[in-house]
Parts: C-alpha cells; sequence; structure tokens
C-alpha cells in the first residue's frame, strides 16, 4: 500500500522515511552517478524535502518497496530552480499541477522481463489516484524520453515542454503528462484489480 | 534550440494523432527526420529467444524499408546476427550504426549484413531501442544513404520516435480483432511457420489456388494488403503467438 507523507505526519514516519532517503541514495547516488548528492550518511535529502512535497512511499510491512515525491508547483521546484533549461516555452504552474520527482524502485523488485512492475504500476496508480481525489490532473516529469512510450500506452496525454538534452551519459527532458479517470481505468486493467493502492487513511473519496 | 521548433514539435504530435494508419505516421516522422537525411524507416518487437525465423517479419510494427532488403533480411534469417538488433537487447540507449564497427569488425557475418544493408541505402542509421507495458523490446530504426547529425538531433529523433511508436502503437490496438474459423487460425499458424500455400495446402489436403483464395480473405478481414503485414496483426491480437 501506498502511504502519503506529508510534514503533518512526518514525525510518525520517521524510520520509513530513513529508508526511503536511503533507497534514493542507492538508486540515484551510488545507481545513476548524481555525485551532486551524494551525502556521507547515506541518506540523499535535498531542499525541497520540507515544506509542501507529498512523499509517497510504498510499503509492504516495513519494507520501503517504492518510492516518488510529489511537490506543488506553486511553490519553487525543480523545474523552476534546478532544471530550468529543460522547459523552453512558458513554464506550466498552478494548483493543478504538480511535478513528479525521485521516482525509484529497489533492484530487487523492478521490472523482470521489461514488463511494467506490479510496483511500478502502483506508484502511477497512487499519483493518479491522488490527483483525482485533489483536483489535480497534471504532472510535470523529467525523464528519459523511453518513458515517453510507456505513459501514452497508459492513456497519460505526454506533451514535451523542450527538447531532450544530454546528461551524464543519458537524454533527459521534461514534459507535462494529463491523466484522468481513463488512466486509472487503464493502470487497473494492466494490474488486474480495481482496489486502491492508497492506505485507506490516505484515500478520500470511495 | 529555438521556440520555433518546439512549435515544429507540438503540430507534429497534432498530425499524428490525426494519423489514420501506421503508414501515414512513419511519413509524418520522415518529412521531420528527412532534414538529417533519413529516408527509411522500420520498427518492430524482437522476437523471444524460440521463434522461428519464418515469424520474425510478422514483428514488424511500422515499415517503410527498401521492400527488397526486407525480403532479403528476412528470408535469411538475419534478425539473430544483426549487431544493431544485438546492440538494441544489450543496451536501453540509442545508438548510430556507425558507433556499432567496433562490435561487428571482426564478425564476418555481421559486417556483411551492414554491408548488404548500405548496398540498399541504408548506409547509416540511428536506432531507439523501446519498452512497451506489455514486456519486450521494440527497434525503432531510421536510416538513410548519408546522414547529417548536429547536435541535438539525437535527442530529438529519439523524442519523436517515441511519440511516433506510441501512436502506431495505438492505432494498432484499436482495430478489433477479426473473427476468424479454426481453418483460418490454422492457416495463420503454418503461413507464421514459414509454410508456403502449396505446402499448406498439402497439410489440410486442398489445392494450393483455394489457400491463396482463403489468404486473399484472410488479408481482407486483418486490412492488411501482405501476408507479412497480416501476422503481424494476428500477434499483437495474440490470435497466433
Amino acid at each position: 500500500m501506498i502511504h502519503l507523507v506529508t510534514s503533518e505526519n512526518f514525525g510518525s514516519y520517521a524510520s520509513v522515511m530513513e529508508k526511503a532517503f536511503r533507497l534514493r541514495h542507492d538508486v540515484f547516488v551510488e545507481e545513476m552517478g548524481w555525485e551532486a548528492l551524494r551525502r556521507g550518511n547515506g541518506l540523499e535529502i535535498d531542499q525541497f524535502d520540507e515544506g509542501q512535497a507529498v512523499h509517497m512511499v510504498y510499503l509492504e510491512g516495513s519494507e520501503v518497496l517504492g518510492y516518488q515525491r510529489m511537490l506543488p508547483t506553486t511553490a519553487p521546484h525543480l523545474l523552476s530552480h534546478v532544471m530550468p533549461e529543460l522547459c523552453e516555452g512558458p513554464r506550466p504552474h498552478g494548483d493543478h499541477i504538480w511535478e513528479w520527482t525521485r521516482y525509484c524502485v529497489p533492484k530487487e523488485h523492478r521490472e523482470r522481463g521489461r514488463k511494467l512492475s506490479p510496483v511500478a504500476n502502483a506508484l502511477l496508480s497512487g499519483i493518479v489516484e491522488w490527483g483525482l481525489d485533489r483536483g489535480i490532473d497534471t504532472v510535470i516529469i523529467q525523464m528519459d524520453p523511453l518513458w515517453l512510450l510507456r505513459l501514452v500506452q497508459l492513456h497519460f496525454m505526454v506533451t514535451p515542454l523542450g527538447f531532450p538534452r544530454e546528461m551524464s551519459g543519458r537524454d533527459t527532458m521534461a514534459v507535462t503528462a494529463t491523466f484522468n479517470w481513463g488512466t486509472l481505468q487503464r493502470l487497473r486493467e494492466m494490474r488486474g484489480d480495481s482496489d486502491s493502492v492508497l492506505a485507506a487513511e490516505f484515500r478520500r473519496t470511495g | 534550440m529555438p521556440r520555433r521548433s518546439l512549435d515544429l514539435t507540438l503540430e507534429f504530435l497534432a498530425r499524428i494523432d490525426a494519423a489514420p494508419d501506421e503508414l501515414a505516421v512513419c511519413r509524418e516522422l520522415l518529412t521531420i527526420a528527412g532534414d538529417y537525411g533519413f529516408e527509411q524507416l522500420l520498427a518492430g518487437s524482437i522476437p523471444l529467444p524460440g521463434v522461428p525465423e519464418a515469424a520474425h517479419h510478422g514483428h514488424v510494427i511500422m515499415e517503410l524499408w527498401p521492400p527488397g532488403w526486407t525480403e532479403r533480411y528476412f528470408n535469411h534469417g538475419y534478425l539473430r546476427d544483426d549487431p544493431a538488433i544485438q546492440r538494441v537487447v544489450a543496451s536501453d540507449i540509442p545508438f548510430q550504426w556507425s558507433e556499432l564497427e567496433a562490435m561487428y569488425r571482426d564478425d564476418p557475418t555481421g559486417r556483411r549484413i551492414m554491408n548488404e544493408a548500405a548496398d540498399f541505402g541504408l548506409r547509416d542509421g540511428f536506432t531507439v531501442p523501446m519498452h512497451p507495458i506489455e514486456g519486450g523490446v521494440i527497434g525503432f530504426s531510421l536510416a538513410g544513404p548519408k546522414l547529417e547529425l548536429p547536435p541535438g538531433a539525437k535527442p530529438m529523433l529519439n523524442m519523436l520516435s517515441n511519440f511516433a511508436m506510441a501512436r502506431a502503437l495505438l492505432i494498432q490496438d484499436k482495430k478489433p480483432a477479426p473473427r476468424l474459423t479454426q481453418r483460418e487460425i490454422d492457416i495463420l499458424r503454418w503461413l507464421a511457420e514459414g509454410k508456403t500455400a502449396w505446402e499448406i495446402g498439402r497439410i489440410f489436403n486442398t489445392a494450393e489456388n483455394t489457400v491463396n483464395n482463403q489468404l486473399r480473405l484472410l488479408r481482407e478481414k486483418f486490412g492488411a494488403t501482405r501476408n507479412t503485414q497480416m501476422l503481424a496483426l494476428a500477434f499483437r491480437h495474440r490470435i497466433i503467438t
């Protein structure tokens, strides 16, 4: 189940969040080589983690199987303050647009045979369920163009904000991905069940 | 890159959204890629190990490729020895064919395939590995006799190719699977195994002409002009596996 951690309930998720920050360090620093994020304590934490960030943690028992972070576009976020060069036109922002960052899954829970893994599906479903509950219908993503195909196949409406640029050996681009009930339906079809992926206490509607 | 180019990209996306079929999507992409010397396009899923060579051509999803080369390539079962295919399976980073020279320098079969491709006007190319949600790997290749790729061109083509494939797969998904008789499904299976109409006729104890008529009706049901295109659709609808 996916748990939503914000500044309000951070205290009761302290040990979970430590695991999540460690997973981020394992994936983004050790595996992908983003050296600027390296920290001596093995926890990857940046200036956006406090404030209005919504941390989505996929928990099974006490194990963190996946993580992603949502940032409001009405406050500083990566596209506005870290990688503005990826957006060549006017920068989309508003209450209904959030930025999706730091998506990561431990190696042993990733795609086998490169099919969309159950954890990846749950994390994507988590964004859509959370968004539809709160009047949010668009996420900004900085990503490898490799994800374009999958997002479109999952019925996200994807619009590029600029051209991909090569960053440490991989192409990276910014897009907006807009979703609706059809997107959620498609994700549930792929997963083979229609249950909510959000833990009960974080659901607002049926 | 100037803002004007992003507008061109958005126009391209609007045009492929309105494209009636995969071929129209190919043409839209080649209109843009043509500026860099690309003239041909071939994209398909990589057959899993164990899939017979005769069924390889059926894995093609988008095709605007020299027909003579396609025929030779699949008739000779070149796919498994093709350096570009080997690279698509090994890594998900897009590549230019000229980068692969070191890979096939000491491999006579790989070298022969690349040289023969060049004889058909495919002297250099750019290939993007893709990962659809259903699993498997797609190789998406643009090629031409002489490429001129300024900085930024490859990342842009990578992006546009992914959008083009996404559109082609949505077009295919929307086509309803045709209703087939058991006999028709059996014919498709044998066709995928590489049997000719004459051989299929022997299997079912009917004349070659009868089988050819059945194949023509089958192509009509699929809305396909060629058997290979029909097999690709049959695979996608999981009528044959």
